[in-house]
């Protein structure tokens, strides 16, 4: 019998060695070890003997089980590290090759750029209003301390629309500016108030730089005592914000009827770098970005607030512009409009 | 309103020591922006002044010549094709280096040493419209610029030859500041803000001659001041070289001395004048137009008038459009011996709206429009006296008619300094003072003011609450310290905004691009998607029909987005969120909704299901509906939300679409009503339950709905309901389909058996029997 051991021994180890593959190895296992294997078979057979025999071939037969069974160890062991060893070679794929088509779509241009400016306004604590865009004459003009006939009006090129006219109101218009939302929202709320509202303006223009609708974006803060620095403040924490701190904000005295004092703020141009030198997309070196001003004592008196008591402050800009202005150049503004796919799914 | 400004002259006037670029950054901080800084001496490097010493035939080229030019330190020869040149000639020359716009035309070009037709060319005789100078000099298309009036020798750089070398300002002037449409009015800010005060030039008083001039203003409304002088023995003739060039740099075309002086002193003082041939007119009528009267202008066209526009007449016929241009035929030509000075105030919504009216517009037109004020033709008409007797002899033979008889008011207002809540940073009173006193403004008091406005700035300052601004933009915008105003508003977000951001995320995951649309259509698309012009709201002046309507769903506006995509690929996921306008009493119905449009060209399973599947679970309550635009067999509504379905084919024939396309509209507040909360918690099951398919017949209008309810109420321990297969067709009874889902059986207690599952199973079978199912094993 302990001849019959070292038999199976012998042949186990060396049948071990000779394995490459992780398979073979099994089938060696099963070959000696299995239920039907070598050894086991040989170990049914120690029943047959008597005692003193049958537990020294027995004690011998473990010996032997458990050197079979390290081998068998060792050997899977080697055999996984050289496998692990060669996947660098045989399973080495080409990095560089596209990866698999997952089909996912694309927020528009504009709409990410409205979802940024929310989230910054959002941050000092001023919330998203909104107001319409079929408007009264009254809100879009009138109240915000521009009469009929006046020159102002210009400026905005006015859609028209022929339904009702009311007495109280005027005419109906698309309304040319997000402004429209100022004496509502102090109709409808009480102070202190810190809002945007951005959304769709309509004018009449159309060419490789203007389309007809356009997105801006109103803020409008009133309270007890609200400053021109809060108004810079608030303004300076946006666009550093938004277009980076190292960017140089200039402020420039100007004139809309709706607020007093007014100013227009400009960006540092990044196409000229600052320059102003022969470049097409800036005024001496600079890129007119936003009006504003402390609201008009007759826009509060308007909304029912006493200017006496509060102060506010408005500012106003366009969407698509700062959309430009971050680096994202087309060179037709009306290509956001028309949703080729090939243009949506670039941003 | 745009203006141009030459630094040597606001120098001149103002003393000041800083550079160009400090003057038109200061301007711009303080005062008006500075849009442009053009510095002229640059545009004419390498240019001088040439003299013309030979000329011969060129020998290759019929209308071109050989000159021979003296350009100071030596002859050249360059190649010419100007009609007009001739020996002793003095022209531009333009040296190799210089950049010159060709024949007037495109980007400015950079010279080379070259051979034209074989011949040597060393530079190029210029025309006025290639070196900018066309409203300087002009002359025939086919001639070249002569300067032969000009003072300067040979080889005199161009720039130095005709006073241009200087720095030129664009500024943009707000509307409400017409006091700073003038170099005096620049001046005066640019002072101002380098903490000096600016003296309005002196003016001569007019030494008044006997004759009587006929002059009435019907309505003084209309024309609260006309003021009128006679002048004699005035000598028309070309202006100097100073004058030429400051018109010339203010972008004003020199025509002869006289318009020329009329044209300076608008530019210096901000006066507007004009000034009529006297020979030609017997009186002067300020009246209203009356019905069909013409008048031939100064630019050559004749306007039809109305009588809502105010007119300067003769006892018969308009001579002027007040205010905005006069008449040619009394204009000032070559053999004008004798001119009436016109210096008026005339109201600016009258000037507006007859310019407006009839599209002329002037220099003289946007000032008046803007609002002068009535104390600003005296001195303006004293200095166009003034400079008519330097510059075209003459003098003064009439009396000075001025019809304005009211005395001089000025604006005073209170102003409290203690009020100082609006700045945000510490006002110096006593700073703040000087501020409004530089800019002409009488301040007395101590901390209440009682400020008087000059008489320049009548027309701006409305309210006391001006003065804030005069005092910010003087100390400077960017002086400020920003703060950010704390508190909590009272105004919440919308939170419709919040859903809409979640659905743009959620359905860009779903592999849908968002587009966004005009808000206004067609009829046509209106009406080719089934819609009604009837409940749409109607744009007046549209840009074009395509643009006539406010949308009254987003449907048609996406298959147009669809059609825009067909040409380049088989298949697109398209959204859009936005309003749609009803017609109401009053201001339309606006309503915030949701398109979604699936298009695949080449579909073999209706899309119906695709565009259903992206909303998966979160909706339910799906019931057929019929929908003009919709296929009438794959289309529903989803209760207080909205439609969904594929479009009907009839449809998207009308809009060039082939394929199919399933779209939905739903409205932003159904869906918030809608969407299933999600805040409730399920337990996870702790038992392992059984699973088991389910296959039968059953006849094909049966649906879906009926079927998942009878088989989720069949058992209590039936956890999980899935359909995995549909089919009809072969192997399939007619009028049948075969359906397959996979069914879980579950017990929240306790480990389930297969005998329990089973029994289930079993009750499972008989309740799909009851609606005619055919079980197959």
């Amino acid at each position: 019998m302990k001849k019959d051991l070292e038999k199976i021994k012998k042949s186990a180890l060396s049948a071990i060695d000779m394995v490459a593959t992780p398979n073979a190895l099994q089938d060696v296992r099963v070959q000696f070890l299995g239920r039907k294997g070598e050894l086991t078979r040989l170990l049914k057979g120690l029943k047959d003997l008597d005692g003193e025999k049958r537990k020294a071939v027995g004690q011998a037969a473990n010996f032997v089980k458990e050197e079979i069974e390290a081998a068998l160890s060792a050997r899977e062991s080697a055999l996984e590290k050289a496998r692990f060893d060669a996947i660098a070679k045989e399973e080495w794929i080409d990095v560089t090759a596209p990866g698999s088509s997952c089909e996912t779509g694309s927020v528009h241009l504009v709409t990410q750029t409205i979802n940024k400016i929310v989230d910054i306004f959002a941050s000092i604590g001023f919330s998203r209003v909104a107001a319409p865009e079929v408007e009264w004459d009254y809100y879009a003009f009138e109240a915000l301390n521009m009469p009929k006939e006046h020159p102002a009006r210009d400026d905005w090129e006015t859609f028209f629309i022929d339904e009702g006219v009311s007495k109280k109101y005027g005419k109906q218009v698309l309304t040319p500016h997000t402004s429209n939302a100022q004496v509502r929202i102090l109709e409808e709320h009480d102070v202190p108030l810190k809002v945007v509202n951005i959304g769709r303006v309509y004018r009449r223009q159309a060419d490789a730089s203007h389309v007809p609708m356009f997105h801006q974006v109103e803020g409008f803060c009133v309270g007890d005592n609200i400053t021109i620095a809060d108004l810079k403040g608030t303004v300076e924490y946006f666009l550093h914000s938004f277009f980076g701190q190292d960017r140089k904000i200039r402020y420039r005295p100007y004139d809309f009827r709706f607020t007093e004092p007014s100013f227009e703020i400009d960006i540092d141009c990044d196409v000229c770098s600052g320059t102003g030198d022969n470049c097409r997309v800036c005024k001496a070196g600079w890129v007119e970005l936003a009006g504003a001003g402390l609201t008009h004592p007759h826009v509060l008196k308007a909304g029912g607030v006493d200017p006496d008591k509060y102060s506010a402050f408005a500012f106003g800009f366009g969407v698509e512009r700062i959309a430009m202005m971050k680096g994202v150049s087309i060179p037709d503004m009306r290509m956001l409009y028309q949703n080729d796919l090939r243009f949506l799914k670039q941003f | 309103m745009e203006m141009y400004v030459s630094y040597s002259w606001l120098k001149e006037l103002t003393k000041t020591k800083k550079s160009a670029k400090d003057v038109a950054d200061l301007l711009s901080l303080h005062g008006a922006t500075v849009e442009h800084v053009v510095v002229w001496g640059e545009k004419f490097e390498d240019m001088v002044v040439g003299e013309i010493v030979e000329i011969n035939p060129h020998p290759n080229a019929n209308k071109l010549k050989l000159v021979v030019t003296d350009i100071g330190k030596k002859k050249v020869q360059i190649v010419c094709g100007g009609a007009n040149v001739a020996i002793g000639m003095k022209v531009v020359v333009a040296l190799p280096g210089a950049s010159v716009v060709w024949h007037g035309e495109g980007d400015p070009v950079v010279l080379e040493e070259t051979k034209i037709r074989g011949e040597e060319s060393h530079g190029m005789i210029c025309g006025a419209s290639e070196i900018f100078l066309e409203k300087l000099i002009s002359h025939a298309e086919k001639d070249i610029a002569d300067l032969s009036h000009v003072d300067a020798k040979a080889g005199t750089p161009l720039a130095q030859a005709l006073g241009l070398d200087d720095t030129v300002f664009e500024i943009e002037v707000t509307s409400n500041r017409v006091d700073v449409m003038s170099m005096e009015g620049v001046a005066r800010e640019v002072m101002a803000i380098e903490g000096k005060t600016y003296d309005l030039k002196k003016t001569k008083a007019i030494k008044a001659g006997k004759e009587k001039l006929k002059v009435s203003v019907k309505d003084a409304k209309l024309c609260p001041r006309y003021q009128a002088v006679k002048m004699d023995g005035i000598e028309i003739g070309p202006s100097p070289d100073w004058m030429q060039s400051a018109l010339f740099k203010a972008g004003v075309k020199s025509i002869n001395n006289i318009v020329d002086v009329s044209n300076y002193v608008m530019l210096e003082m901000g006066q507007p004048l004009h000034a009529f041939d006297a020979a030609k007119v017997d009186e002067i009528v300020v009246r209203n137009a009356k019905e069909s009267e013409k008048l031939e202008a100064l630019d050559d066209n004749t306007y039809e008038l109305d009588p809502a526009m105010l007119v300067i007449a003769d006892s018969q016929k308009p001579i002027a459009l007040a205010g905005v241009m006069g008449g040619a035929p009394t204009g000032i030509s070559d053999s004008t011996t004798s001119v009436v000075w016109e210096a008026a105030n005339f109201e600016k919504y009258t000037v507006r709206k007859g310019a407006r009216s009839i599209l002329l517009f002037s220099e003289s037109q946007m000032r008046f429009e803007k609002g002068l004020s009535v104390f600003s033709t005296q001195r303006a008409l004293e200095r166009a006296v003034e400079l008519t007797m330097e510059l075209a002899g003459g003098e003064v033979v009439s009396e000075v008619v001025d019809t304005y008889k009211g005395t001089y008011k000025p604006l005073v207002y209170d102003f409290d300094t203690n009020d100082a809540r609006l700045f945000g940073f510490e006002v110096d009173v006593p700073e703040a003072k000087k501020y409004l006193e530089r800019l002409g403004f009488e301040v007395s008091g101590t901390l209440k003011w009682k400020i008087r406005v000059p008489y320049w700035r009548d027309g701006d300052i409305e309210d006391s609450r001006d003065f804030v601004e005069e005092i910010v933009r003087m100390y400077g915008y960017h002086n400020i310290e920003g703060t950010i105003p704390m508190g909590v508003s009272e105004a919440q977000a919308d939170p419709l905004f919040g859903l809409r951001k979640n659905l743009e995320q959620y359905l860009v995951g779903k592999g849908f691009s968002e587009m966004i649309n005009y808000s206004f259509v067609g009829a046509d698309d209106l009406t080719r998607a089934g819609e009604t012009v009837h409940n749409a709201v109607h744009v007046l002046n549209p840009l074009s029909v395509e643009g006539e309507y406010m949308r009254t769903s987003l449907i048609p506006s996406a298959l147009l987005s669809v059609a825009r995509n067909t040409s380049h690929t088989n298949s697109a996921r398209l959204f859009e969120i936005a309003n749609v306008y009803h017609k109401q009493e009053g201001l339309p119905k606006e309503e915030l909704r949701l398109v979604c449009a699936i298009w695949n060209a080449k579909s073999k399973t209706p899309l119906f299901y695709d565009l259903k599947g992206v909303f998966g679970d979160l909706l339910d309550g799906y019931t057929s509906v019929q929908h003009e635009m919709l296929h009438p067999g794959r289309s529903a509504e989803v209760e207080g939300v909205g439609i969904i379905g594929e479009v009907h084919p009839h449809v998207l024939k009308q809009f060039g679409i082939e394929g199919s396309v399933a779209v939905c509209e739903f409205s932003m507040e159904g869906l918030a009503a809608n969407l299933k909360a999600r805040d409730a918690f399920q337990a996870i099951p702790e038992f392992p339950g059984v699973k088991r398919d389910i296959a039968f017949f059953v006849d094909k209008k049966v649906l879906y709905k009926d079927l998942e309810n009878a088989i989720s109420g069949a058992h209590d321990l039936i956890a999980g309901v899935e359909l995995f297969d549909i089919y009809e067709g072969k192997g399939v009874p007619d009028s049948k389909k075969s359906m397959a889902f996979h069914i879980e059986y579950q017990d929240p207690e306790k480990t389930l058996s297969m005998e329990e599952a089973e029994a289930a199973h079993k009750a499972l079978e008989k309740s799909l029997k009851k609606l005619g199912a055919e079980v197959r094993n």
